[in-house]
């Protein structure tokens, strides 16, 4: 067994390091990516190691997988759960580039999985891609991530945010918007009454103007906007 | 290599001896072109002190602001033991709060496209403590805090590309901590929410 793991992390450590560097990584990380995955157990090792490679043969990036593993290990994860992990993240990963084209970047990759897994379609993807032309998706899909993780239905929240991109919304106003609805179910609007009172309120003040950032910050609660309340203001169940 | 005696070369150098006869005009303007440079030169001190002055009242207002801006957002910590209280000043509508003024704009500085948020951290009795996240592929290695002897608070500067994160605090190697101030991160691949982190551009 013991010779079994040697052999099957000296193999997997150079393939780590071969599959990192021409992602230009810093050494450092390189060197961690490798630690982090030759301290699994050999029979996840060769799991992990199985899925490293799919993902790289399939055009995919490695790294997000790499730190996929470190974060199970860092919350004490079963092997089991982390190879689960792994494999479900590069499955997302892959939707993601399904839906967002093969040009599309790591960070947008990424971005895509964490909405997908957050709920949002690839249908959607591909609304939000389209809509924001050659820009950078990694703050759209944020926002939307957000949005359908604080309770607004996928779909709904999907046009909002090609709402705001056809209006030219910065991330700046995309993340702003996802936060302030955060806030505001923290404080027990509901999440569709807020996404449709905060999106009203950019497109009433203008996108970029400095009120919509103010309202958006995380400690400004909805009460205290100059422009009102949503209608309603039920609590949300717990 | 010559002969002194020889009244030739006694009458040439008596007649090159005295100095020429100086202009008072001439003599006049360089005269005021050194006052004029000594007063330049007086004024760039001057003006140096000043600079000086204006920066050193900054860096107090913008201490205070930090100081100011952490007793806001961060609540009491708990009477003896142990206590983990963590926040993070990161405002998502860009480097609006005192805390975040100057490490925003050295991190801009240094890496175009990315954007610097500071985390502060209360726990006093802790002997080490790391902001884990996305960003930083969740290595403690990667973003260790540093402790401020007086106040006992964490710090940290992150360097993070704007977009959605998720981070939490990891104490002592061994406990994990999300932030209570900021969004639940849902985790359903192993059970541990770790908080959101909405970064814009600047």
């Amino acid at each position: 067994m013991s010779s079994r793991r040697w052999s099957v992390s000296t193999a997997l450590v150079p393939m780590i390091v071969g599959f990192v560097t021409p992602m230009a990584l810093e050494a450092q990380q390189v060197a961690y990516a490798a630690t982090a995955v030759s301290a699994l157990d050999s029979v996840t090792q060769a799991a992990v190691a199985r899925e490293l490679v799919r993902a790289r043969t399939r055009g995919l990036p490695v790294q997000p997988l790499m730190a996929k593993v470190r974060e199970g290990q860092i919350k004490r994860a079963a092997p089991e759960r982390i190879r689960i992990a792994v494999a479900a993240l590069s499955v997302r990963l892959d939707s993601a580039r399904s839906a967002l084209g093969p040009t599309s970047t790591a960070a947008e990759l990424v971005a895509g999985a964490d909405a997908i897994a957050a709920g949002v379609d690839q249908e959607s993807l591909r609304t939000v891609r389209t809509a924001s032309g050659a820009r950078d998706l990694a703050a759209p899909l944020g926002a939307l991530a957000q949005l359908v993780a604080s309770g607004v239905e996928a779909r709904r929240a999907t046009r909002m945010i090609v709402e705001l991109l056809k209006k030219d919304a910065g991330p700046r106003e995309l993340l702003a918007f996802g936060m302030a609805v955060e806030t505001d179910v923290g404080a027990g609007v509901p999440a569709e009454e807020s996404a449709v009172f905060r999106l009203r309120a950019i497109e009433t003040q203008g996108v970029g103007s400095e009120r919509v950032t103010v309202a958006g910050a995380p400690d400004i609660p909805l009460g205290q906007t100059t422009t009102g309340r949503p209608s309603g203001g039920t609590k949300r169940k717990p | 290599m010559h002969d002194e005696t020889d009244e030739t070369i006694i009458r040439i150098a008596a007649a090159l001896r005295p100095l020429p006869e100086v202009d008072p005009a001439q003599k006049a303007r360089v005269l005021v072109a050194v006052a004029a440079e000594r007063e330049r030169a007086r004024e760039r001190r001057r003006r140096v002190v000043q600079i000086w002055r204006v920066a050193g009242g900054a860096t107090l207002l913008a201490a205070a602001g930090l100081v100011v801006a952490v007793s806001l957002r961060l609540p009491p910590a708990r009477e003896g033991g142990k206590a983990s209280t963590p926040t993070v000043v990161a405002p998502a509508a860009g480097a609006r709060a005192p805390a975040t003024l100057g490490a925003t704009l050295a991190g801009e500085a240094r890496t175009a496209g990315f954007k610097t948020v500071q985390v502060v951290f209360r726990a006093p009795a802790a002997r080490r403590v790391s902001v884990v996240g996305d960003f930083n592929a969740w290595d403690t290695g990667s973003d260790a805090m540093s402790q401020d002897p007086v106040t006992g608070l964490w710090s940290h500067t992150l360097v993070v590309r704007p977009g959605r994160h998720v981070y939490a605090f990891v104490v002592d190697d061994s406990l994990w901590m999300r932030d209570p101030r900021s969004p639940a991160a849902p985790d359903a691949d192993f059970g541990r929410p770790g908080s959101v982190l909405l970064v814009g551009q600047p």
